[in-house]
């Protein structure tokens, strides 16, 4: 075996047990979208590194849980079902799938090459956050009853301390105006970032702990406005119903 | 009332149509691996209790993460108990500077401590081979191994601590996983 592999496998090691630094971790991530898919060995290797990785877990010795603590979790499974939403994860991971047929026909259709290499790279890297097993996808809900149109879908993870929404066909804000993504976190708001969505497929990359935001919201408003709070009557979308 | 009738899989089915029943049995099943194991990290009975509350929602919100191609649910549900406690207890580092926590465990006291654990009895065969693997390891091949898995540290802390270089860490925890699984995929 080649030095380079067995640095590669030590590196995939580290990475199932997440002992790795934050340099690593984005050079194992890295690995896993470029090298790890077309290699003939490393994706059995990634298999059995995560399924020891997974016995090791039944070393620590077990212990009852606290008794509030099933009760705590059925209030809350009952209390807060809007992020629970089976049918739109699905959705938005069928999105995902769709969103990587749609990039390469969107890079054939000419849009320039260095874009078209930064849209991929960024999707490429979404796509990784969204494969990992504690990661969450949820669709935005629109706020207006009778919108059909397409909703960003937010992709996070623990432990990465970035917010992707990847706009799939979402329409753009009407003339003048530019959409305004807000982190709330309590009853305060922050405001992140305006975009206006390119044709076919956009994707955000937003750097924030995801430990650290509550709450999302979208709203459209004019352009020439400073963001100081959102305009909650210009609430576009939202990751709560 | 305990359902031994359905499978993890099975199980995991009926949590993606909403069936909190389904939930329940998982959570009875995983929950005592999944606390002895965020305890055994956090070092803190309330950080663990956490961990554990936030994977189990998390499962609940979202039960399409896992994928039963891609493994058995254990696997996934423990890999997601320890990211997360894992997370926390670099989080809780980075806010309080601490240097020292699994290694001094806060007794776990109070009234709510439920009694008596009972391990799932797949789980307690399962852990039982695990643990005779890990005792089969060279002795440095296990310290370094543990300290990443189950004290929650970077490699680059355990060469620092232990005085060796990091690719000595790095690849005496490759040939631990690697030994592990040889002998665990024969009972798997």
């Amino acid at each position: 075996m080649d030095e380079d592999h067995q640095r590669i496998e030590e590196l995939l090691a580290g990475y199932a047990l997440r002992s790795l630094s934050g340099d690593e971790t984005a050079e194992v991530e890295q690995l896993l979208s470029q090298h790890v898919a077309s290699c003939p060995t490393c994706p059995a290797t990634v298999r059995d590194l995560q399924a020891v990785a997974g016995d090791l877990a039944l070393s620590a010795e077990p212990m009852a849980p606290p008794e509030m603590l099933l009760p705590r979790l059925h209030r809350e499974m009952g209390a807060s079902p809007a992020r629970r939403r089976p049918v739109a994860a699905m959705a938005a991971a069928g999105a995902i799938v769709a969103v990587v047929g749609m990039t390469g026909l969107a890079v054939n259709q000419g849009i320039r090459a260095s874009n078209a290499e930064q849209r991929r790279a960024l999707m490429g890297e979404a796509l990784r956050v969204a494969s990992r097993p504690d990661a969450s996808h949820v669709r935005l809900v629109s706020t207006a009853a009778s919108s059909v149109a397409a909703a960003p879908v937010e992709i996070s993870a623990p432990g990465v301390e970035v917010i992707y929404l990847v706009c799939d066909g979402v329409a753009p804000p009407a003339p003048g105006m530019v959409y305004r993504v807000w982190f709330g976190e309590g009853t305060s708001f922050r405001f992140v970032s305006s975009f206006e969505p390119d044709p076919g497929v956009m994707v955000l990359r937003l750097r924030f702990d995801p430990s650290t935001v509550d709450r999302i919201v979208i709203t459209e408003e004019p352009s020439d406005r400073a963001p100081s709070r959102p305009d909650l009557s210009a609430l576009r979308w939202s990751d709560a119903a | 009332m305990e359902d031994d009738t359905r499978d993890d899989v099975q199980l995991h089915g009926a949590l993606i149509g909403g069936e909190q029943g389904a939930f329940d049995e998982l959570y009875r099943r995983y929950a005592p691996a999944a606390y002895g194991l965020a305890y055994r990290l956090t070092g803190q009975p309330a950080l663990a209790q956490d961990v554990v509350h936030d994977s189990f929602l998390a499962l609940w919100r979202a039960p399409e993460a896992y994928d039963p191609v891609r493994g058995p649910f254990r696997t996934f549900f423990l890999a997601l108990v320890h990211h997360r406690a894992v997370d926390a207890i670099r989080r809780e580092e980075r806010m309080r500077g601490r240097n020292r926590r699994a290694s001094n465990l806060e007794p776990v006291t109070g009234e709510d401590v439920a009694e008596g654990v009972v391990d799932a009895a797949h789980l307690s065969v399962r852990r039982r081979e695990v643990r005779e693997a890990l005792a089969g390891l060279p002795p440095d091949q296990r310290t370094v191994l543990e300290m990443a898995y189950l004290d929650g540290r970077t490699q680059s802390w355990i060469a620092e601590a232990l005085g060796i270089p990091l690719g000595t860490v790095k690849t005496r925890t490759f040939a631990a996983m690697k030994k592990l699984r040889a002998v665990l995929s024969q009972e798997d």
